[in-house]
């Protein structure tokens, strides 16, 4: 199962839209994930597959660069499936 | 909590004025302290977070919404509405400008989830935040909000 953080500077308000989104994306996808929210600070030490986040993050978020996906809708549920999709295919999670 | 259970009728406005983003957050705030969701200081606090962190809140299209930690002053989980009669820019290059602002305020870390899961259910649909911007009424904008949850 994947593990994934949606991440906001206070993990209180974008950060829980964006979880409910990426959950819907990946019931729709068919795959099985654990989506948290969290604020920057709190994921230092846990494990996890994917952060997704806003590109206002980007600079305190670079160390996880690799596991980085940006969301500028947060409601066009098609376009974070999509990009999720890429991601997931780019790590080699899915074929 | 249901949507409505936060989205109180008294918590709506609409084409309200403003001059600038910070006046856009402050108006959508007015509502809350109106209603005694919020103390003074938490308007201030949503505006800083803007101010700290970016214009991150436009989530959308056209839709802000500024919010700020519960110890900042939150009384009870709330939101408010307001839609704006000239649209303002909050310097979000994808998502300016905007013209529909609801300012939310959660007095703990769950009890706004399922609200809020309502709220994304309704914003999800293509062209509502413009029907809701075109709402002339307050009561038209709970229709909406109620047709699409």
């Amino acid at each position: 199962m994947l593990k994934i953080f949606t991440v906001c500077p206070q993990g209180l308000g974008s950060s829980l839209i964006a979880k409910i989104n990426v959950q819907k994306a990946l019931e729709k996808m068919g795959i099985e994930g654990d989506v948290e929210t969290a604020g920057v600070t709190s994921i230092t030490g846990e494990k996890f597959d994917l952060i997704v986040t806003v590109p206002e993050m980007k600079d305190s978020l670079e160390r996880y660069q690799d596991k980085l996906v940006f969301v500028t809708n947060f409601f066009k549920r098609d376009e974070i499936a999509d990009t999720l999709e890429k991601k997931f295919r780019e790590m080699g999670l899915i074929e | 909590m249901k949507l409505t259970d936060l989205l109180r009728p008294n918590l709506i406005a609409v084409n309200v004025h403003v001059k600038d983003w910070e006046d856009a957050v402050r108006e959508a705030g007015r509502l809350l302290v109106e209603d005694e969701a919020v103390e003074p200081r938490f308007v201030q606090a949503m505006i800083e977070v803007v101010k700290e962190f970016g214009p991150y809140i436009v989530l959308a299209p056209g839709f802000a919404m500024p919010h700020a930690k519960a110890e900042a002053g939150s009384i009870k989980t709330s939101l408010s509405l307001i839609t704006l009669a000239e649209p303002v820019e909050f310097g979000n290059p994808e998502n300016d400008p905007v013209y529909v602002v609801a300012a939310l305020t959660a007095k703990d870390h769950d009890e706004h989830i399922g609200a809020l899961s309502q709220l994304a259910d309704v914003l999800a649909n293509d062209g509502v935040v413009e029907e809701i911007a075109a709402a002339e009424t307050e009561d038209e904008i709970l229709k909406i909000v109620q047709k699409y949850s």
